[in-house]
């Protein structure tokens, strides 16, 4: 993947490349809550937009720098995800998933009405490039997939990762175990949110342009299919999910645009049904699987050796 | 018998215009063993989940170790103290039997690594889960998931346990294992309370028995006499071969 520029002079490739990467981070946020604590989020679009729009207006009025302005991104779209976090922690399961589902919907309106500031279905444009080359876009955008997917497995696997899984097993459990189970929750919203914002700020300054396509239930298609397609709970399934899904999304998008969402909600079913727990983590597992196989018939390290 | 550690004070809890306790008062000493039996719908349970705080009482007083915990949430309770362990177990049954404590010393002792794996194994070899703690706890059988359900419970470090039906899907063999366990426990140190419905086994454990019908206690004393008592002969009248058989 690194060296992908230096094989491909190609703009849209690199482009495209470059998006996969963004993309790659805003499930790889999507997973660490809806996947390890089992609040499926499905307004997670909103703080991708909240993220996005924060910084587009910090770097149109107050011509803040790309990079301060993601971080800022992050935070602005963290720090409301802990305000909506108070109210929707109270809810489980499906009231949880729908009252999450309102929030994009809410954002697409308040862009209308306050159209002179949100600019609406138009959007906001003139937005800062991340660099002037294509090449370095890719390398800062491929360093910050790699960089939050690190991060963000860090967590998953410290202490903190394990309260998120004991979560989403049984919260009752996890109270009377002593855990102040509304703490780590309120803790998987601000990551989830921090890193889909600053994704959705990066966004922008890659395409100068916020737009109500961050909101978009199309969007929102995607990244579900993308989660399920890598596999919930895995983190690095769904960040590997994430290129191929864009490339099919960008591909469908030129080929058959009208049919797009509805290849994707059909793909999404049917992995529901037939393979739950993703493609690329059975893709994973079943190659640990044959390695393990293959280390044990040689003998090898891990291997019990016949005397 | 040590010095008082819970006093329940004219508890009450109504569900709807059912009491489902009412005006329950109690005391358990230090490093007791207590038994609470009662029919089905007696208020056992919702005595239970008053006092870890996953409801809350209408009226009356909870004190443990002279605080009043009424009001106090479930994860404050465990830690100052009081451990539970469910009717239906409910381990993480995903994650590994380590897994599993390790949460509880999480909630209690925060996250230092080395400290929390001195812990968990002391925790393990106790309750013999040692060799297992790898395996994900859905893959075991039900004995150890009980075992497994108990050390989460002990992992807190409490004074106070209260056990809800540890003996129910057990076979003998399995109960023995579970009540010696039990025993050990109160000879570390801490108190017992403990809710079953299989007599003959609760009065091996207990020499103090608790009788619930419809939210009241109706009896509390030595557990052999207890059953001399009228109205607990009445409602056990259909368990009386049960009673006799222990």
């Amino acid at each position: 993947m690194p060296l992908v520029p230096a094989i491909s002079e190609n703009p849209s490739y690199l482009i495209l490349l470059t998006v996969a990467n963004i993309y790659a981070v805003f499930t790889v946020s999507f997973d660490i809550l809806s996947g390890y604590t089992g609040y499926v989020n499905m307004g997670y679009t909103f703080l991708i937009a909240v993220g996005g729009y924060s910084a587009a207006l910090l770097n149109i009025h107050c011509h803040v720098s790309p990079f301060l302005d993601i971080i800022v991104g992050g935070i602005v779209s963290a720090v409301t995800s802990m305000l909506l976090a108070l109210p929707s922690l109270r809810l489980k399961g499906p009231y949880f998933a729908i009252l999450s589902f309102i929030y994009p919907l809410i954002f697409e309106k308040i862009t209308k009405i306050f159209y002179p500031i949100f600019r609406g279905e138009d959007g906001l444009a003139g937005i800062t490039s991340l660099t002037e080359s294509l090449v370095t876009n890719y390398y800062l955008t491929l360093f910050f997939a790699v960089t939050s997917t690190f991060l963000i497995t860090m967590c998953s696997n410290s202490y903190i990762g394990t309260i998120f899984k004991a979560i989403r097993e049984d919260e009752t459990a996890c109270e009377a175990s002593g855990v102040n189970i509304t703490l780590y929750k309120f803790t998987a919203f601000t990551i989830s949110a921090f890193f889909a914002g600053a994704a959705g700020a990066t966004y922008g300054h890659i395409f100068t342009l916020v737009s109500l396509d961050l909101v978009s239930l199309s969007l929102l298609v995607t990244l579900l299919t993308t989660w399920i397609v890598g596999g919930i709970g895995t983190l690095i399934g769904p960040a590997a999910a994430a290129y191929v899904m864009y490339m099919l999304d960008e591909q469908l998008r030129r080929i058959m645009p009208e049919m797009r969402t509805s290849i994707f909600c059909l793909v999404l079913i049917f992995l529901i049904l037939l393979e739950p727990q993703g493609v690329f983590n059975r893709i994973f597992s079943d190659f640990k699987k044959y390695l393990r196989q293959g280390i044990n018939k040689e003998g090898g390290h891990f291997g019990r050796k016949d005397t | 018998m040590g010095e008082k550690i819970l006093e329940v004070k004219n508890l009450t809890k109504y569900f709807g215009q059912l009491a489902a306790v009412k005006n329950i008062s109690f005391e358990i000493d230090a490093e007791e063993i207590i038994g609470v039996i009662g029919p089905n719908g007696s208020g056992k349970t919702t005595l239970l989940n008053l006092i870890t705080g996953f409801l809350r009482p209408e009226d009356g007083s909870i004190k443990f170790k002279n605080i009043n915990i009424v009001g106090y949430k479930p994860h404050q309770i465990v830690k100052i103290g009081i451990a539970r362990t469910f009717q239906h177990i409910r381990p993480f049954r995903t994650l590994t039997v380590e897994e599993n404590i390790k949460v509880a010393l999480i909630g209690i002792f925060g996250g230092s690594e080395m400290k929390l794996k001195c812990e968990i194994d002391k925790v393990l070899k106790f309750m013999e889960l040692y060799e297992k703690r790898q395996l994900p706890v859905g893959s075991l059988p039900y004995i150890d998931q009980k075992k497994v359900e108990i050390a989460r419970a002990i992992a807190t470090k409490p004074c106070l346990l209260f056990l809800d039906e540890p003996f129910s899907g057990l076979s003998p063999c399995e109960i023995a294992i579970i009540r010696e366990s039990l025993l050990a426990l109160n000879r570390e140190g801490i108190t017992l309370t403990i809710i079953e419905h299989k007599l003959q086994e609760i009065m091996r454990l207990v020499k103090r028995l608790m009788v619930l019908d419809q939210g009241k206690i109706i009896a509390d004393g030595n557990s052999i006499e207890i059953f001399k008592n009228e109205k607990v002969a009445e409602v056990f009248s259909g368990m009386g071969s049960i009673v006799a058989g222990g």
